[in-house]
C-alpha cells in the first residue's frame, strides 16, 4: 500500500514573475506524523527556496497562482494582503 | 496631554521608526536587574504556572506577562498594547523636528524585502501615517512627493 502523502508549499514573491524573490512562505508536511510540530512563524529567517522556478527544480509541482492585482480609480496606493501567492505540493512517503 | 513633561514623551526620531516598522524596542525601559531577578525565579520556582504571582517577589503582572510557564532558555516575546480610545491619537509625541530631513529620512528609507513591487505603495501609507500622527495634513514624506502631487 502506498504510504505517499502531500506536502504543501505556499509562496509570496516580490513581484509575479516566478523566477522573483521569495519574501513570505509556510509549509505544511501531511507527511508527518500527527504528533510533529508543523513549520511556525519565525522558525527561519531564510526561505526554503529563493523562487518557485526554484522550488519547481527541486520537484515541487505548481498548483496555484494568484491573479495579478487590480487598482481601482482612487486606490492606486492602498496596500493589502501579499498579492504574489503561489501554492506547490509535492508527494513524499510518509514519516512514521 | 498638558500635563506631561516634553522629555517623557516619544521623540519625532522614535515615533518616524514606529511609523515605519510598526514598532519600537526600548531596550532600558526596563532595568536589567530586575529582568534577571525574574528570569531567576522563572527558572527556580515549582509549580503551576499561575502560582508564580504568588512565589515570586520580583514579578510585576504590569511590567512581565508570564501568566504560563516558559520554564525558560529564554525566547519569550509578548507585546502589549495598551489604546486610549477615547483620545485622537495625533500629536501626542514630542513633535520637535518632525519636519527635519534626517526624521524625513528614516520613513523614506523604510523599504523591506518583503514589500515586494508595491515598496513604494508601501512608502505612500506611511507617509500618510505620518501626517496622521503628526497632526500636519501638508507634510509630504511620500515617494517623490506623491501625496502632493496626486493632491492637485
Amino acid at each position: 500500500m502506498s504510504t505517499l502523502r502531500q506536502q504543501v508549499l505556499i509562496m509570496y514573491l516580490a513581484t509575479s514573475a516566478l523566477a522573483s524573490p521569495t519574501v513570505a512562505w509556510a509549509l505544511y508536511d501531511g507527511a508527518s506524523p500527527a504528533r510533529a510540530r508543523q513549520m511556525q512563524t519565525g522558525d527561519s529567517p531564510e526561505p526554503p527556496y529563493a523562487s518557485v522556478l526554484e522550488a519547481m527544480r527541486d520537484g515541487w509541482n505548481l498548483f496555484h497562482m494568484a491573479a495579478l492585482p487590480t487598482y481601482l480609480p482612487g486606490h492606486e496606493h492602498e496596500t493589502g494582503h501579499l498579492p504574489y501567492e503561489y501554492a506547490l505540493e509535492r508527494k513524499v512517503e510518509a514519516d512514521g | 496631554m498638558g500635563s506631561v513633561e516634553r522629555e517623557h514623551l516619544l521623540t519625532a526620531s522614535q515615533m518616524a521608526h514606529f511609523v515605519t516598522d510598526g514598532f519600537l524596542m526600548l531596550e532600558r525601559l526596563v532595568p536589567p536587574a530586575l529582568n534577571e531577578a525574574v528570569y531567576a525565579d522563572e527558572r527556580s520556582l515549582e509549580g503551576a504556572g499561575y502560582q508564580f504571582w504568588h512565589q515570586s517577589e520580583a514579578v510585576h503582572h504590569g511590567i512581565w506577562h508570564c501568566a504560563q510557564p516558559n520554564r525558560t532558555e529564554r525566547t519569550r516575546y509578548v507585546f502589549k498594547l495598551r489604546l486610549r480610545p477615547g483620545q485622537v491619537q495625533r500629536g501626542l509625541f514630542n513633535t520637535e523636528g518632525y519636519d527635519s530631513e534626517e526624521v524625513g529620512a528614516i520613513i523614506r528609507r523604510g523599504y523591506q524585502r518583503w514589500q515586494g513591487n508595491e515598496a513604494r505603495l508601501d512608502h505612500v501609507q506611511r507617509a500618510r501615517l505620518w501626517r496622521y500622527v503628526t497632526g500636519d495634513d501638508s507634510i509630504d514624506v511620500s515617494f517623490e512627493g506623491a501625496l502632493t502631487r496626486m493632491a492637485r
